[in-house]
């Protein structure tokens, strides 16, 4: 038997156990409803262009996108038709008869004040590779769309199944010939090539250091970081710092604070730093949240607040100069359960997270695909705006400056309240810009 | 009733199906990893807060000893200041010693060797960044011992001032460590009796290559063979002078280009004063020998139970057969599309075991069955593991070794096959 005082204190650690429990319910406890979350359909704006017998051949994009100085927003789609699928109604031989072969993307522009998208250059004509049955194209942009603070953009191209060519360069020379960085300048019209930095490889992440002029990027599968002086030229690369091997082949992500340090998901569940003027690399002694420890999309504030979420749908801020995380809970408030989304758009005025919840790719409830997503970061309240209608994937998420949020998207496409179909009557997969004007007040 | 189990049933088979297809879809995307035997890993690196932090963890050795644990060492990259001892069985790794901590200065054990009676030998090294600054202040590699039964080093001095220790191979009858220090590709000998050592000369001129951003010198040996004789091997460069055609010739101008030919193989005999050439060439690709993009040598070398040697190359990743008594080289041919065949262990199954692949790409696991004759390509890993070196374990398992910030022992159990 136990004695009186042992029974007390137990019965104490009883009561505090319960009450930390019942905080961390009531603090963190919000979780989504499925059964109740209702339909929203948002305005859609096609990343056309490719076009052949008579309809677009694109049907992807994997990227992130950017705004311009002047409020246009760039994004684009991608026809992902080359080694690897051949969507649409086309013959796999029809890959040889079209004009551009293997794989090609189409960038867009949509302009606010005119409500309206235009295709704006194609990116295998802009980097001029001669896509080929040898030598494939870009089939879509994998990493950012990056503007500077002139409005010149800045992307790099992709193509699926390069990295079977890259690990095994059993095809040599029959192989992508990698993702070529270009910088676009919409004003002039003028397009700048920047080389190769992976040769046989894609990019999955590129950011702009605008003050020492140098590109980061990653690497598609093997994760290496380079980066790339474009006034000399100079390019550097490191090791395979992105991989993160709690993860089977899904790093896609870097994050580039406004100093201009780069950070990674490390083995060891923290974030490896990389100093852009030492060149030396240093772990943060913290603890990602999740079972993963990672993440798939990130915002940097201006006051340098890094905001990400994990693959398994955690997501959570890091102030560097403080050196203080700070886990800001689950996407659908079901920490057992992963909820892919890699997507995110920050508000600072008005402190707000804004993400489109489960996509396929990763672990998912089936039930909670596509949700639009709010994260009030005053309140660290989750609002669930309801389901997108449509949507199959999201990748690319901003806020624009009149709070106006875009995402990146495909899936079916709606036109005067109509599906999209193709012309054996079938509802076909497209690339589109998606816009939501969120209310002040939630 | 019925009707609605059998829709769900239905529903329920049809998402298993869709799940496999999709999980088929993504592993088959990913072609040319190990699909037989089991693979599994255990992280050397402890994070920030060590023993062995991020940076500190690239394996540069494996050495399998009689105590059924291997040994592996460590050097620092990118910014990671200190380098390690440690060991594994396969399935948990130990932290053995900090060797900076000893012998300050040193951030890299560029080569570990077994000496037998359960001592190791090393040699250390440093950055290169720090070779290539003017009036840096690194002293130089130190050769050190330890024993593996008191964990305690012994320091046998710096080798070459300002010079780290590339390689270094035992003659265990005479009580010589021989060593080429690096970057100046001096041949070295250090007698552990006496503490005397003799410098032979620069067996190789580096060659200085600034690639990616990132300086280092090609071409010094970074491997030694030593026969039962004590006699040492090792590739090195050699000039030749190419007449110019004399309608090519200009005005007052050369009438011989200079040509760098790799992978000639010279050695050096026990009291001999100067290494002299095998006339023993390793096998390249035609022409190749010479070309200044690709370096052109040995990679990794095992004594094969004939006498010779089985080698690997640099530039092509030919596995190839040494034999020192005649100075002949029989080419074994390559099973990958890749090069660099950097590491040789022998597996319990009687295999020659073999890692493959740039430094700083995914390594490829190869296997060579010496009594069949036949060469096979198992795969790779995973598709960023960056493995150095291999070994095998106490249990037959092969362990690979990676060179990464966070690196981890691959354990590849081929009984499983």
């Amino acid at each position: 038997m136990k004695p009186k005082s042992a029974v007390k204190v137990i019965k104490i650690k009883t009561i505090v156990l319960a009450g930390f429990c019942f905080i961390s319910c009531f603090s963190k406890g919000q979780a989504i409803d499925v059964h109740t979350i209702q339909n929203v359909r948002l305005p859609m704006y096609l990343a056309d262009g490719l076009h052949w017998k008579g309809e677009t051949t694109q049907n992807t994009n994997w990227n992130k996108i950017a705004e311009t100085p002047n409020g246009k927003i760039w994004f684009c789609g991608g026809d992902h038709w080359g080694t690897d699928n051949m969507p649409g109604s086309w013959k796999m031989e029809e890959r040889y008869i079209r004009p551009w072969g293997f794989g090609n993307t189409a960038i867009s522009c949509y302009d606010p004040r005119e409500d309206k998208a235009f295709v704006e250059l194609e990116l295998n004509r802009a980097s001029a590779i001669y896509s080929n049955a040898e030598t494939p194209g870009h089939g879509k942009i994998h990493g950012n769309i990056v503007s500077d603070s002139k409005g010149r953009l800045y992307f790099s191209g992709y193509m699926g199944s390069s990295y079977m060519h890259e690990y095994t360069r059993a095809y040599f020379p029959k192989s992508y010939a990698g993702g070529a960085i270009i910088r676009y300048d919409p004003a002039t019209k003028d397009v700048d090539y920047f080389g190769i930095p992976t040769p046989y490889g894609a990019n999955a992440a590129i950011y702009l250091d605008e003050k020492r002029n140098i590109l980061n990027g990653i690497s598609v599968d093997r994760a290496k970081f380079w980066r790339v002086n474009l006034e000399t030229m100079e390019i550097n690369r490191y090791e395979s710092l992105a991989r993160m091997s709690r993860l089977n082949d899904r790093v896609r992500e870097m994050i580039m604070d406004r100093n201009g340090y780069c950070y990674f998901a490390n083995d060891v569940g923290g974030l490896t730093q990389f100093d852009p003027d030492t060149e030396q690399f240093a772990d943060i002694d913290i603890q990602l949240p999740g079972k993963l420890m990672d993440f798939r999309a990130s915002a940097v504030s201006s006051d340098n607040i890094i905001y990400a979420i994990t693959t398994d749908g955690f997501v959570w801020s890091f102030n560097p100069q403080a050196q203080k995380l700070e886990n800001l809970g689950h996407i659908i408030g079901m920490p057992e359960q992963p909820h892919y989304t890699p997507n995110m758009a920050l508000d600072e005025k008005w402190g707000r997270l804004y993400f489109i919840a489960g996509n396929h790719g990763y672990g998912v409830n089936e039930k909670a695909l596509g949700v639009l997503t709010i994260l009030d970061l005053n309140s660290k309240k989750y609002h669930w705006i309801g389901t997108i209608e449509g949507i199959e994937g999201c990748f690319g998420a901003l806020v624009s400056h009149d709070h106006t949020v875009y995402f990146s998207c495909y899936g079916h496409y709606f036109e005067n309240e109509k599906v999209i179909r193709n012309a054996s009557g079938k509802i076909v997969t497209l690339p589109y810009l998606m816009k939501y004007s969120p209310p002040e007040n939630l | 009733m019925r009707k609605k189990m059998i829709k769900m049933q239905s529903k329920f088979i049809l998402i298993i199906i869709l799940f496999l297809l999709y999980g088929s879809g993504s592993f088959a995307q990913r072609l040319g990893k190990v699909e037989t035997g089991s693979i599994s890993k255990i992280l050397i690196s402890n994070g920030p807060k060590g023993p062995i932090q991020g940076g500190e963890s690239a394996v540069t050795k494996l050495i399998s000893m009689p105590d059924e644990w291997v040994y592996g060492s460590t050097k620092a990259t990118w910014g990671g200041s200190n380098c390690h001892l440690f060991r594994t069985n396969g399935d948990v790794v130990e932290h053995l010693l900090n060797v900076t901590s000893e012998l300050p200065g040193q951030t890299s054990i560029d080569d570990l060797i077994s000496g037998g009676e359960g001592i190791l030998f090393g040699g250390t090294s440093t950055y290169d960044e720090i070779f290539d600054t003017e009036n840096n202040n690194y002293q130089g590699g130190h050769l050190f011992s330890f024993n593996i039964r008191g964990k305690k080093i012994k320091d046998l001095g710096i080798i070459q001032e300002g010079q780290g220790i590339r390689c270094t191979v035992l003659d265990k009858e005479r009580g010589i460590i021989y060593c080429v220090t690096y970057p100046a590709g001096h041949l070295f000998s250090y007698h552990l009796n006496t503490g005397l050592k003799k410098d032979y000369g620069e067996v190789m001129k580096p060659m200085r290559v600034k690639d990616m951003g990132r300086v280092s010198w090609r071409g010094v040996p970074k491997v030694l063979l030593i026969d039962d004789s004590g006699t040492v091997y090792y590739s090195t460069y050699i000039t030749d002078e190419i007449p110019i055609l004399p309608q090519e010739i200009m005005a007052g101008g050369r009438t011989t280009y200079s040509l760098y030919g790799g992978g000639r193989i010279f050695r050096l005999a026990y009291g001999d004063e100067k290494p002299v050439f095998t006339g023993a060439v390793i096998p390249t690709q035609k022409g190749m020998d010479t070309d200044p993009l690709y370096e052109n040598g040995i990679a990794s070398a095992i004594r094969a139970y004939d006498g010779g040697f089985w080698c690997g190359t640099i530039n092509d990743g030919f596995l190839f057969k040494f034999h020192p008594s005649t100075s002949t080289i029989i080419n074994k041919g390559k099973a990958f599309q890749y090069w660099n065949l950097k590491s040789l262990c022998y597996g319990r199954d009687g295999k020659l075991y073999m890692l493959g692949g740039r430094d700083e790409d995914n390594s490829w696991l190869l296997s060579y069955d010496t009594m069949k004759g036949s060469i096979e390509c198992l795969g790779w890993l995973d598709n960023t593991s960056q493995c150095s070196v291999i070994a095998v374990d106490s249990k037959g398992r092969i362990l690979m070794g990676e060179n990464l910030r966070h690196s981890f022992i691959w354990v590849y159990d081929f009984s499983q096959r």
